[in-house]
């Protein structure tokens, strides 16, 4: 479905959906740096243009880049290193997908083991994977958080709510895949341990990618956990 | 951010900012234009009001419209023709060149088995007054929309009704609207009122077989002889000012098909509680959520 926005061209409007934000995470920090005002043409900018010493040395670099690309071919370990780092890419070739789903599959093992910090929100849209626990325990949770960034080497955030509670909040770049055989559809309510089988049963099937995650809490303590193959991208 | 909803000369606003729980309201309210008002500078006075009222300096803006601030037409092409060429002709046989007129025409595509286009004609000044003002506050807008459809937008960022097959979004009013989407691709846009208690069609775009199955379901469920919805899977519904009692019958009935959109039931906010019936009036304002976890 579209979201209709006035402010682009007219025309056919394509469906947007997926690449329109209408707020970004960046906007507060930015904001007293928004001032629109009218642009000078390509060519004046080119004109006017003076480079910097900066600009030299970033030249250099490239021309460095594109010699060593060209010139000595990179090699099959080189590339294969850059993709054991979990940030890379976006894009989930088939061994980071594994390498994420073991990540994923060990975090929800380690979590079983605890008894005071529980899954608040998980979900897997915007192509990340945002995963939230919480607990009434500050020293349980900062000493999760240690334990999972030793592990995984996963960037993780701590904030409190206004219910006396600790959010320990980490995001794995995720993009989730069309699937056009895969009818999975799963609405269910339960508790968190029902939940974690059913998350750790998509990471075994290897299904999670193909389809968009949402775990919510409610007011009873109860999961609702809804997931969906996706038909968007 | 600033998000301001149109209905008629009233505009609701909400000015809400992120936290580490979600995004939190910060103020809520109404404002109501004056008699007065030249209607060249709704748009700026109207903003600028907003911003004197919430204390900001510079913020960014999300606007939506009220329907009635723009027409509509619908365009059917044949399968044979690229669609692009066929709509440009078509607009300017009938509207003229796009760079000389006061309006912006945008298309949007109905569900593909249907071959159609919902073309929206959007007045020129409305964004011109607009980017004045946020020139003239250091601010920006970051998105005008449009009525229900800025409502369907809050139903997928805080209901996610697009995990559903089908659903349906309905505005109640002294006219009411309705969208229907199936497979996430719009179905049908339609306009009815309700005429010695049976509801009857103003306005249809799209499929109205669909929209005439829907408005009967409705019309029997204000009549308390049905209670279900059965033409899609989830219905979600809004209102705009005044008192209709359907609105109290659609929050008792407890079918779990049918849930209005409320965005202060889903996001945090510092004042007071708010009743449902006002929350319902804010349902707009939510489309400026897209694309944050809520």
């Amino acid at each position: 479905m579209f979201n209709v926005n006035f402010l682009g061209h007219p025309g056919i409007q394509p469906d947007i959906v997926n690449n329109y934000i209408s707020y970004r995470a960046d906007d507060e920090k930015n904001i007293k740096n928004v001032i629109i005002k009218k642009e000078p043409g390509f060519f004046t900018k080119i004109i006017d243009y003076v480079p910097s010493k900066s600009d030299y040395l970033a030249f250099s670099i490239i021309v460095v880049l594109i010699t060593f690309f060209i010139v000595i071919k990179p090699q099959k370990k080189l590339v294969n290193s850059s993709k054991k780092i979990v940030f890379s890419s976006l894009a989930i070739n088939a061994k980071d997908l594994d390498e994420k789903y073991l990540t994923l599959n060990n975090i929800l093992d380690d979590l079983k083991l605890q008894d005071e910090i529980k899954i608040l929100k998980i979900s897997t849209q915007n192509n990340y994977f945002n995963f939230k626990m919480f607990s009434s325990n500050f020293n349980k949770i900062n000493e999760f958080q240690k334990i999972l960034k030793e592990k995984y080497n996963l960037n993780f955030r701590i904030a409190n709510d206004n219910k006396s509670n600790f959010i320990l909040s980490t995001e794995i770049p995720w993009k989730i895949y069309n699937d056009i055989d895969e009818k999975t559809k799963i609405q269910n309510v339960g508790e968190s341990s029902f939940i974690i089988y059913t998350i750790q049963d998509l990471i075994k099937k290897q299904k999670l990618h193909k389809g968009i995650l949402g775990v919510d809490i409610n007011k009873d303590g109860y999961y609702f956990i809804k997931f969906s193959p996706s038909n968007k991208l | 951010m600033i998000s301001i909803s149109q209905d008629k000369k009233t505009f609701y606003y909400i000015h809400w900012v992120p936290s580490e729980s979600g995004p939190l309201i910060l103020t809520y309210g109404k404002e109501t234009l004056k008699a007065n008002t030249d209607s060249n500078q709704v748009f700026y006075d109207i903003l600028d009001t907003i911003r004197i009222k919430t204390n900001n300096v510079s913020s960014i803006y999300s606007m939506t419209i009220d329907s009635n601030m723009v027409s509509f037409s619908e365009t059917q092409v044949d399968k044979s023709f690229d669609h692009f060429d066929v709509i440009d002709w078509f607009h300017k046989k009938t509207i003229g060149n796009i760079q000389d007129g006061i309006d912006e025409t945008f298309h949007y595509s109905f569900s593909k088995n249907q071959n159609k286009y919902l073309n929206m004609h959007f007045r020129s000044h409305i964004k011109k007054k607009m980017s004045l003002f946020a020139q003239d506050n250091n601010s920006e807008i970051r998105n005008i929309g449009l009525g229900i459809f800025s409502a369907e937008v809050t139903a997928r960022c805080i209901l996610n009704a697009d995990y559903n097959d089908s659903y349906a979004i309905l505005q109640i009013g002294k006219e009411c609207e309705a969208l229907i989407i199936h497979g996430n691709e719009l179905s049908s846009y339609v306009r009815f009122s309700i005429k010695n208690k049976k509801y009857e069609i103003i306005k249809n775009y799209g499929d109205i077989n669909n929209s005439k199955k829907l408005i009967k379901e409705i019309e029997l469920l204000k009549n308390k002889k049905n209670l279900t919805i059965k033409t899609v899977d989830h219905l979600y519904f809004y209102k705009k000012q005044g008192k209709f009692s359907i609105v109290k019958q659609l929050i008792d009935n407890d079918k779990t098909n049918i849930s209005p959109i409320n965005i202060f039931s889903h996001i945090s906010h510092n004042n007071k509680s708010i009743n449902i019936q006002d929350g319902l009036l804010f349902a707009e304002t939510g489309c400026s959520l897209w694309g944050i976890d809520v």
